[in-house]
């Protein structure tokens, strides 16, 4: 960094300028090419992950055209709106929430001009990691506390994707969410992360307060419905709790029998 | 919307075929399974005639006038009566093969749900009537037996009826004249009596006694005649004698005397006729005054004469004796005639008047009898047609009941009817499964469709997401399977059941089968 300012001395104000925020631009992408590069790589098994219905990574099922729709939705909402973070929660158990994460998050890895980064913030039921075929995912209480770093929770697949996985069960997992130094290590990965997106596998919105905990630390939310298995009643609880402290950006109708013609 | 919806609700149905299937084929076995289960039911039919009279009621009635139809229904009373009912089950030993004899109650109860009476009419109004009757059993032989029987009973208690009948009628109008005649002979005695008892002052020999009467008054009045002459001629013999002197003393009669003796005479006659104050008679009595007093002026000159003559007056007065005492003996004989007239006379009048009084006793006899004569006449005629009647119903000629077709062992049973349970059973088994598809859908409150999200939260969907199938298959079969562990789970304790309770079972089947068909 002290090369890139001694060149800037010489050119003009003006160019200066630019050239000090292209300058800064750069070091920005630096950092972040770097932060990205250090990561550990994550190799799948296509194979396993199909098994576990994470089809958008190769694209085996016709189904990863609702992950397609799904994900330009939400970016262009996230564009439009100038928003990074988003929590998918559900109401209930079951309903799917991982399984649409990482689908979303595969999506998202294909499109090349966008980072995504996935942490599973589902501290009571962690799941990222046995779907994603991770083989020794760190702990997110760990990494929410400071004892672990960034770049020993996240590990990376290709060149824009990073899951940041759990490995165990958190008992005062509403607790350690809402606590200030969990905003804190959220500020801190974006600042050296710089994610287009940065996805959250919540808990399920009604058993617990986890969700609501977390709720000032993200832009929006995505709740997933299972069909024929979100009760109207939940749903609609679900739906309007969230409105009332944060933006939903919609409802994902997982398992659909029915098209969406019907 | 409305396509979508049907298919929609097409696609639910398709997925729940198989629960459908399950439930559809379980009834479906139950209902083979109460085919099997279920006893077998004979019913064998006999069939009467009932016929109308075949003599026309105009030409001689039957006695017993209540119609074929009428008969049936009073007979059936007789046959289901509770008696006859478990007479019948004896005789015929229904009951026999039993572990434990049923009670009499559950006997009777059985016995008439078992026999059936059926009508049917045929097309011409009031024309013959077949009836129907029928016995179910689980042997066929046992029902025709049954059936025959109780169509035996019928004929026999029918006929049996119509002669009791016929043969009471003859016999209340039998009564009834013999009733009547004895009134008639006690009234007739009586007439009989009380005329015997009256018989002077009957009104039918009336007439006889009135002419009596006037018969003897006119006697009586000839009597009186012959006595006045009598008394003329008697005084005209004495004028006689004395005139012709053959009376000592006595002078020959003066024309005074003979004209007082003619006026004497002449009151006789017209006494006899008139009444004393009569005019006629009060000019000739003053007559014969005026004469005697002049005759007494003149006396003493003849009595001097007289008293000359009457020394030898005995022997010259012997003859004029003779011819008065003739005289005075026919006026004696007159005399008391006449009283024995008069006698007669006055009772006749008293037997005239008093006829009146015995007619009327008489007529009120009589009109008694006659009234008791007309009913026992009418008595007499209805016999008659009682008899008619009776002789119509002992040849059987009236309305009469006759075995059209004898019940025969039925070949095949009426229950179980397998091809309506089975339908029945099909039916019920679709409607269950659709029931069960329509009630899990009322109770769906799950979100299942964008339609639904939308209805909801008035939003779309971000993503309709479907529902992947892994392509590793590991885990599709266990849930496969548990499906038709589900089913035999359903399925099977049902059969079971089916076999080891068959006995409640096909009472409760009967039930739905009774309540279902409605009989």
């Amino acid at each position: 960094m002290d090369t890139y300012a001694a060149q800037s001395q010489d050119v003009s104000r003006r160019r200066a300028s630019d050239q000090f925020s292209e300058t800064i631009q750069a070091c920005v992408r630096l950092g972040r090419e770097i932060a990205w590069g250090s990561l550990e790589p994550l190799l799948i098994d296509h194979r396993m992950m199909a098994s576990n219905c994470i089809i958008t990574a190769d694209r085996s099922d016709p189904a990863h055209n609702a992950f397609d729709i799904l994900r330009t939705r939400v970016l262009q909402t996230l564009r439009q709106n100038g928003w990074t973070s988003i929590a998918i929660t559900s109401p209930t158990r079951g309903c799917g929430k991982s399984v649409v994460a990482l689908n979303l998050a595969f999506s998202l890895a294909h499109q090349r001009d966008c980072r995504t980064v996935l942490l599973d913030l589902n501290l009571q039921h962690p799941s990222i990691a046995r779907l994603a075929g991770m083989t020794d995912p760190a702990s997110m209480e760990a990494f929410l506390k400071r004892e672990v770093d960034v770049h020993d929770l996240l590990q990376r697949y290709g060149d824009n994707l990073a899951i940041g996985a759990n490995s165990r069960a958190v008992h005062f997992s509403a607790e350690l969410l809402q606590n200030g130094e969990t905003a804190k290590v959220m500020a801190d990965l974006r600042d050296r992360m710089k994610p287009d997106v940065l996805l959250f596998d919540m808990t399920s919105m009604l058993p617990s307060d986890d969700v609501t905990a977390f709720l000032p630390n993200v832009d929006g939310v995505i709740i997933v419905a299972s069909a024929e298995k979100t009760t109207f009643e939940e749903l609609e609880t679900c739906e309007r709790e969230l409105a009332e402290r944060t933006n939903v950006l919609g409802v994902v109708l997982n398992r659909c029998r029915h098209g969406p013609g019907y | 919307m409305g396509d979508t919806d049907v298919r929609f609700y097409l696609s639910i149905l398709i997925r729940r075929l198989p629960y459908m299937l399950a439930i559809a084929a379980s009834v479906l076995l139950l209902a083979v399974v109460a085919t099997r289960v279920l006893p077998t039911v004979y019913s064998a039919n006999a069939r009467i005639l009932a016929e109308n009279p075949q003599i026309p009621a105009e030409l001689a009635r039957s006695t017993v006038p209540t119609g074929p139809a009428e008969q049936l229904q009073i007979v059936q009373q007789q046959i289901t009566a509770r008696d006859n009912l478990l007479t019948l089950a004896e005789h015929l030993g229904i009951y026999e093969g039993s572990d434990t004899p049923p009670a009499p109650e559950d006997i009777v109860a059985d016995m008439r749900s078992r026999i059936g009476f059926e009508q049917t009419p045929l097309d011409e109004p009031g024309g013959a009537i077949v009836f129907n009757v029928a016995f179910e059993a689980s042997d066929p032989v046992v029902a025709a037996n049954v059936a025959n029987e109780i169509a035996a009973m019928i004929l026999g208690r029918n006929q049996q009826q119509r002669t009791d009948r016929a043969g009471n009628t003859l016999k209340f109008f039998d009564q009834e004249v013999a009733k009547l005649g004895d009134n008639l002979n006690r009234i007739e005695a009586e007439i009989l009596k009380f005329k015997n008892a009256n018989k002077d002052t009957l009104p039918e020999n009336l007439e006889f006694r009135r002419s009596q009467q006037s018969l003897l008054q006119g006697r009586l009045a000839t009597l009186e005649q012959e006595e006045a002459e009598l008394r003329t001629r008697r005084s005209n013999l004495i004028v006689a004698y004395a005139g012709a002197g053959q009376l000592s003393g006595t002078t020959p009669i003066t024309p005074e005397q003979q004209m007082l003796a003619e006026l004497n005479r002449a009151l006789a006659e017209q006494l006899a006729i008139f009444s004393e104050s009569s005019p006629s008679i009060k000019a000739l009595r003053a007559r014969i005054n005026s004469l005697q007093s002049r005759l007494v002026l003149s006396q003493p000159k003849s009595e001097e004469k007289t008293d000359r003559v009457k020394a030898d007056d005995a022997s010259k007065s012997f003859g004029l004796d003779l011819q008065l005492s003739d005289i005075d003996d026919r006026l004696q004989s007159i005399t008391r005639e006449k009283t024995t007239i008069a006698q007669r006379v006055s009772d006749l009048t008293k037997s005239i008047t008093a006829t009146p009084a015995s007619e009327t006793a008489l007529n009120s006899l009589e009109r008694n009898r006659e009234n008791v004569q007309t009913q026992y006449n009418s008595a007499i005629a209805r016999r008659a047609e009682a008899s008619t009647g009776e002789q119509i119903e002992m040849r059987a000629d009236g309305g009469r009941f006759s075995l059209l077709e004898e019940a025969t062992p039925p070949t095949s049973p009426i229950s179980p009817r397998g091809k309506r349970i089975l339908m029945l059973g099909a039916v019920l088994g679709a409607g269950l499964a659709l029931g069960y598809v329509v009630l899990l859908e009322l109770l769906n409150r799950t979100v299942r469709r964008p339609a639904e999200v939308v209805r909801l939260l008035e939003a779309y969907p971000l993503a309709v997401v479907p529902n992947i199938r892994p392509t590793a298959y590991r885990r599709r079969a266990p849930k496969r399977r548990s499906v038709f562990a589900r089913l035999s789970a359903a399925v099977l304790p049902t059969l079971a059941a089916a076999a080891f309770y068959h006995v409640p079972l096909k009472i409760a089947f009967e039930r739905l089968l009774g309540g279902l068909s409605g009989t």
